[in-house]
């Protein structure tokens, strides 16, 4: 007998057209009744009726993301009104436009798209904290993939409408957009708004359209559902430790950055002079509680966000937990403090604030362990007792040996001065540490005991980290201070007063080890065998193009301030500064000159400019310029012209590039019509650098100058 | 906070029938219940529709069942009635039969 199968059209239908892609249940008993004897009539008017019923339940759940889409979309116009002030004024528009093609074309797509994208996801990530409850039951791979669509549909959208509106209204809409404003384009109801704010309608709705609640995919197979209807146990109670764990970790580790953003936007030092004691420690003390709040903004977000299992069923009250981290926080504000000025205590604060702030979180949460369930492995359910023994494998705690690893990788950090990798190595080795050795109660303590020790805790620890705080702050004052009399000494060579600086006292100035000064000088040049040539300079010579080229054969000196020039005990050597590293030995920053004595004068109204043309060998990332200085070294004349400052373009951030081989590079200075100087006998090249070669000099070599004739 | 809404005439139908029919409550078997009583031809696409509306509100619970050849290799989803649903119901009946009690005989005679 032939069994009968309904209208293939109408199953089509039932399978494609409902709305969720159908019901396999649905579709099962329909496809049931039918073949207990009832006609294709019955079965297209069912399918009919549940594809209508469940496209007006879909719509009508989605009520509320229409509602959103539309009111966000308003913003389109206003939104494309500042886009096209961003494109007509940003100088990050100015850089782009400056690319090559198509790198330019490209990156300006990118960044439009970018744009417009970046109003998509504040909707969604708006529309998903409205609805806070309905997100939850989400899942994370829904959300993720809403905010996914947005990006691939957006542009498709666009186009579409780009077409349409152009179909509409061809050759487009008179509209002059220089006169528009963003406020004015909130309320605009033109035709051309509206077809702006399409594509953000539809894309909105496109991505939004599966972030709905997981209502039906709740369904259980039916064995678990026979035993499992009546299970409310709690969500965290269903967490196993390594989820808690995880999850603990992850609001610690929010607060802390939240703390060091706070710490590096808002801690700065006050002034140069060094503040009284009192304002000292109320600034440390702010700057100390700016952190910790910081810290507690940055995990509550997480906490209560919808994707977090603590957000009903807490094992700990986040006040609780917040002054327990807050421990550790208010020792971010000191971190970054000392960070800044290279400081190796950075990594010790660092240590301290990890080690205070996991300890007293494993203190606290050590209950919640206890009641988390570990998850069952069904593989060893009933078995391995028979061979137990036989079996036995010691149980694998690789905490000492991370401990370990994070101490030889901190102070090898310290060693190379990179505080900031040495803090995050010390600082695992002492969560770590204090995760696994602290001995936690194993009772919770009641509320008010609980809170009243937190807070006793918070205040004891918060004391030495506002006093860490101060010192980082007159420290910090202190070597800026320190940074800008280097500047100062390397900027007054060029000077015309003379001004004697009082001499060091040679314990002060020689440190533990090292030179008071040093003189580098080039290795002597091999001699040539070349033809008489005129020794005359073409530079004087009327109406010559050629430029002048000095090879420089001159010395580096190396000073510390407040030292101008090399003391009688400086330390003389032949070497080239391109292989050698000049390191200071004590707090003073390394000042770096390079001097070239002329044979003769020259006068300085023929040149109209001179390169400096270096061998860069630095490998340190960081800013580095060039000062030049000229100067009549004949007695009676004792002037001096400072050229200003060249930026070197190899040691700028989007030039910077690790290098093999030194490059060569010219810097060109202009000479200024009218000079008091008339005639120059010397130039001095003075090496201006950054803070990250204040105390190494850089590896810069000077080659050549090249005199242009005016 | 308990939820203090009351059932409408079709999800207090739907209800009863899951209720009424236990483990075997699924689609053909609801909507079967459902003709029978109301004496009148139901869309099977409503019936889930307002199983789906009352799973949300937590007074029913599915599960998926066997796919079997008869239903084209198709799943049955299983309803059953829960703690929520049948506090609801009774909370439902408890006020309809109080407001039948208070109409007079002669009014519902006419």
């Amino acid at each position: 007998m032939k069994r009968r199968e309904p209208p293939p059209l109408a199953t089509w239908m039932l399978e494609h057209l409902s709305s969720g892609n159908g019901d396999e249940a649905l579709a099962g008993d329909l496809l049931e009744v039918f073949r207990s004897g009832r006609s294709n009539r019955w079965y297209w008017r069912q399918v009919c009726g549940a594809c209508a019923v469940s496209w007006f339940n879909s719509l009508r759940a989605r009520i509320p993301l229409f509602v959103f889409a539309l009111a966000w979309s308003m913003l389109a116009p206003a939104w494309t009104t500042i886009i096209n002030r961003i494109e007509t004024t940003s100088t990050l528009y100015v850089y782009i436009r400056q690319l090559e093609w198509p790198f330019s074309g490209l990156t300006e797509s990118l960044t439009w798209v970018g744009l417009n994208v970046g109003l998509l996801w504040t909707g969604i990530l708006i529309y998903f904290l409205i609805q806070l409850n309905q997100a939850r039951s989400m899942g994370r791979k829904t959300i993720r993939g809403a905010f996914l669509k947005a990006a691939a549909y957006f542009l498709p959208a666009y186009f579409a409408t780009f077409v349409l509106a152009n179909l509409f209204a061809y050759p487009g809409f008179d509209i002059d957009r220089r006169t528009l404003t963003p406020l004015t384009e909130l309320t605009d109801l033109r035709m051309w708004a509206d077809f702006l704010r399409a594509p953000y309608l539809i894309t909105l709705v496109g991505a939004l359209w599966k972030a709905m609640p997981r209502s039906r995919r709740n369904a259980q197979p039916r064995e678990a559902f026979l035993h499992d209807a009546e299970d409310e146990t709690p969500a965290i109670l269903k967490l196993d430790p390594f989820a808690l764990t995880r999850f603990f970790a992850l609001m610690a580790g929010a607060g802390l950055v939240n703390a060091m953003i706070a710490g590096i936007l808002v801690c700065r030092l006050s002034d140069t002079q060094p503040p009284d004691l009192g304002s000292l420690l109320v600034t440390a003390a702010t700057y100390v509680l700016i952190g910790a709040l910081a810290g507690v903004a940055g995990s509550w977000i997480y906490w209560k966000s919808p994707f977090s299992p603590f957000r009903e069923y807490s094992p700990l009250p986040f006040p609780r937990f917040a002054l327990v981290c807050a421990a550790g926080w208010v020792w971010v504000t000191p971190m970054m403090m000392l960070a800044e000025q290279v400081s190796p205590v950075t990594a010790f604060a660092a240590m301290i604030g990890t080690f205070i702030l996991t300890a007293g979180l494993r203190n606290e949460t050590y209950p919640a362990f206890l009641s988390a369930q570990p998850v069952p492995s069904t593989l060893n359910l009933g078995e391995g007792d028979l061979f137990a023994e036989s079996t036995y494998r010691a149980p694998f705690e690789p905490h000492g040996y991370i401990i370990a690893i994070g101490l030889y990788a901190a102070v090898a950090a310290v060693l190379t001065r990179s505080n900031y990798s040495a803090s995050l190595w010390l600082g695992l080795s002492a969560a770590v540490f204090a995760w696994k050795h602290t001995v936690p109660c194993r009772y919770a303590l009641a509320d008010r005991q609980g809170y009243r020790r937190a807070v006793l805790r918070l205040v004891l620890v918060a004391i030495p980290a506002i006093v860490l705080t101060a010192w980082a702050m007159l420290d910090g004052i202190a070597q800026r201070n320190r940074v800008a009399a280097a500047r100062a000494a390397a900027a007054a060579l060029h000077s015309e007063v003379k001004t004697v600086a009082p001499p060091r006292s040679k314990a002060s100035s020689l440190g533990s080890s090292g030179y008071e000064s040093l003189i580098l000088w080039p290795f002597p040049p091999k001699k040539e065998l070349v033809a008489p040539v005129p020794l005359i300079s073409p530079l004087l010579a009327p109406g010559t193009r050629q430029p002048l080229i000095l090879r420089f054969d001159g010395s580096y000196e190396y000073v510390q301030p407040p030292d101008k020039h090399p003391g009688p005990t400086a330390h003389h050597s032949r070497a080239t500064p391109l292989h050698v590293d000049i390191e200071s030995n004590n707090r003073a920053p390394v000042v770096m000159d390079a001097h070239q004595n002329l044979a003769g004068p020259i006068p300085t109204n023929r040149c109209s400019e001179i390169d400096v043309v270096i061998d860069n060998g630095d490998n340190r990332e960081g800013l580095i310029s060039l000062g030049l200085l000229l100067a009549d070294g004949l007695p009676g004349h004792q002037r001096t012209a400072y050229l200003g400052q060249q930026t070197i373009v190899s040691t700028e951030p989007g030039h910077f590039h690790e290098k093999p081989s030194p490059v060569t590079e010219a810097v060109r200075f202009a000479v200024p019509p009218v000079v008091k100087l008339r005639n120059f006998t010397e130039i001095t090249v003075l090496v201006l650098p950054d803070a990250e070669h204040m105390f190494i000099a850089p590896r810069i070599a000077i080659r050549e100058f090249r005199l242009m004739p005016r | 906070m308990p939820d203090r809404s009351y059932l409408g005439e079709f999800e207090l139908m739907l209800l009863l029938a899951v209720a009424h029919l236990g483990d075997e409550a699924y689609g053909v078997p609801i909507s079967r219940e459902l003709e029978k009583q109301r004496g009148r031809d139901v869309s099977v696409g409503s019936v889930y529709a307002a199983l789906e509306r009352l799973e949300s509100k937590g007074l029913v619970v599915s599960s998926l069942g066997d796919p079997t050849p008869e239903r084209g290799g198709k799943a049955k989803r299983y309803f059953r009635i829960t703690k929520q649903g049948l506090r609801q119901v009774r909370e439902t009946r408890r006020v309809l039969t109080r407001m039948w009690q208070a109409i007079p005989d002669p009014k519902l005679e006419s």
